[in-house]
């Protein structure tokens, strides 16, 4: 990736205020590296070059004229095309969603963007309804990793991922039921985090699981994340789960220190199923934090190993509840993979619902309780680097281990950061989990782990073409 | 096909390929052992966590 322009939101914003860099020159280049990488990247499925232009010439206007809207005030940013917004249709990578659904207006997050000042390039690629799985059938682009254009950059968040990997925005949104912002986040070497449950809005959003869904923001380093989540909590009564709570300051906590954080390390399942490049390189961040003035500890979660079952139960229960009129009549407009996860949802009772909503209880009791001793848990994001897209396939995935979906369960924040890289070059993740409602602790645990390592400063090279069979 | 799934898949009155309900068959253990997992012992007087207020604050 070219190295002139900024790669974070932070370095934007101090070159637009010091009249570096304006607005439109940074929205104009960085709208030229997306069309061009439409044949490798592939990260949007709809670009708004014109409404960006304006929205940057206003930013640069406002802040010559001595108005500053905040940290996001002529930022690039984009949007996963799950999140309604007024200037481009909504198509959740689907010929199923009804075209008129895009055409309502902003939903809350993408107005809360628009008012502080944020230029938006347009819609992101993603998995079909934020369940499906690649399927060059149906005609949309399917985005690639920037590291390597073989493998997938997770999902469902695909598109954003790969898009501030691959330097074509400096941060976005996704949204996340099981992981789909905290995966792609890892796989692609940048952050990303899933929210407390009711922190941001999903007005405006395609439901998959209600009771676990989050929109949330990615970029390159913890303190974007931070930047960005100011701007999207808060209250809304449109949204019924989102929450009447305060919103703290989410930068008042990073000063680049790690002394006398307390670190929770899970002793159950979270450690009992990966390879051992990404083992050592959590373990390593771990010891890092440790040398660096942490306190850390063994905590417990004892049912832990149980929560992927109960996320999947409910998820599938509520996503079919959404999708089942659609599977019936016209099933042959989902993809493939994503008609078979949906179809899933048919086997469950409510009985089983109610099983695993009770589930729930007992497991996010036992976070909680594991919680009050420490002030944050670390986790691997993924047990392995990014897949090859010849073995990311569902059923793949129902076997192997699952380290992200139990945080939509209990409804904790959850972070990825970058820890590290395999021998064949891949990003590795590390998880860092807070209190509910605590997510000023995550950012600050994330941006001094960065402040000692360099690996979200890392770039892939430029991508070369492939083709997704 | 196990009699449940059966039993499932005709309840769900779906249109499916022979491909798709092969797969199904094929992943029914696993998820079989999702629904023993979510049984907990501890979860027997457990409330399920989705409860919802009674009436929603409203904008202003």
């Amino acid at each position: 990736m070219s190295a002139e322009l900024p790669l974070t939101i932070d370095e934007a914003g101090a070159s637009l205020r010091r009249r570096q860099l304006s607005s439109v020159d940074l929205t104009r280049q960085l709208v030229s590296r997306i069309h061009a990488s439409q044949d490798t990247i592939a990260a949007f499925i709809t670009i708004t070059e014109e409404g960006a232009l304006a929205a940057a010439e206003r930013a640069d206007a406002e802040l010559a004229g001595g108005t500053d809207r905040g940290p996001l005030h002529g930022i690039p940013l984009a949007v996963k095309d799950i999140i309604a917004t007024m200037d481009a249709p909504t198509t959740a990578n689907s010929h199923v969603l009804d075209p008129a659904w895009g055409q309502r207006g902003d939903a809350t997050v993408v107005r809360k963007l628009r008012e502080a000042g944020a230029v938006l390039l347009g819609k992101l690629g993603l998995s079909e309804f934020a369940l499906g799985y690649p399927d060059p059938d149906k005609g949309f682009r399917i985005p690639k990793n920037p590291w390597d254009l073989a493998r997938s950059p997770g999902g469902s968040s695909s598109g954003t991922a790969a898009a501030i990997a691959g330097g074509l925005i400096l941060g976005g949104l996704g949204t996340d039921t099981g992981g789909s912002i905290r995966g792609p986040a890892a796989y692609c070497g940048i952050s990303g985090l899933k929210p407390t449950f009711g922190r941001v809005s999903k007005e405006g959003c395609v439901p998959l699981g209600y009771s676990l869904d989050n929109i949330g923001p990615m970029a390159r380093t913890a303190r974007d994340c931070a930047l960005l989540l100011q701007v999207l909590a808060g209250f809304d009564p449109a949204d019924p789960s989102s929450a009447a709570v305060p919103v703290p300051d989410m930068l008042s906590r990073l000063d680049g220190s790690l002394a006398a954080v307390r670190i929770g390390v899970p002793r159950e399942y979270f450690f009992d199923n990966l390879t051992s490049e990404i083992e050592h390189a959590v373990r390593k961040a771990v010891d890092d934090c440790a040398a660096a003035g942490a306190i850390v500890r063994e905590v417990s979660i004892p049912h832990a190993a149980n929560a992927r079952a109960a996320q999947r139960v409910i998820m599938f229960g509520e996503a079919f509840a959404y999708h089942e009129a659609d599977l019936k009549t016209r099933p042959e407009l989902y993809g493939k993979w994503t008609r078979a996860q949906l179809q899933q949802g048919a086997l469950f009772s409510a009985a089983d619902y109610v099983q695993a909503q009770r589930a729930r209880s007992v497991i996010a009791d036992e976070v909680t309780r594991a919680l009050q001793d420490v002030d944050v848990l670390v986790t691997a994001t993924d047990w392995n680097v990014a897949p090859t897209f010849e073995s990311y396939s569902p059923e793949a995935r129902m076997r192997q281990p699952d380290f992200t979906s139990m945080w939509n369960l209990t409804g904790h924040p959850a972070m990825s950061v970058c820890c590290g890289f395999s021998e064949a070059g891949l990003p590795i993740g590390v998880q860092i989990i807070g209190r509910v409602f605590d997510e000023p602790m995550v950012f600050k645990a994330g941006d001094a782990y960065q402040r000692l390592t360099s690996w979200h400063t890392r770039t892939p090279r430029a991508p070369r073409e492939v083709q997704v069979t | 096909m196990t009699d449940t799934l059966e039993a499932l898949l005709a309840r769900a009155k779906l249109p499916m390929t022979p491909e798709e309900v092969e797969r199904l068959q094929r992943n029914w253990p696993i998820i079989e052992s999702w629904l023993a997992d979510i049984r907990l012992p501890e979860a027997r007087y457990a409330e399920p966590a989705a409860i919802y207020p009674a009436q929603r604050p409203r904008a202003g």
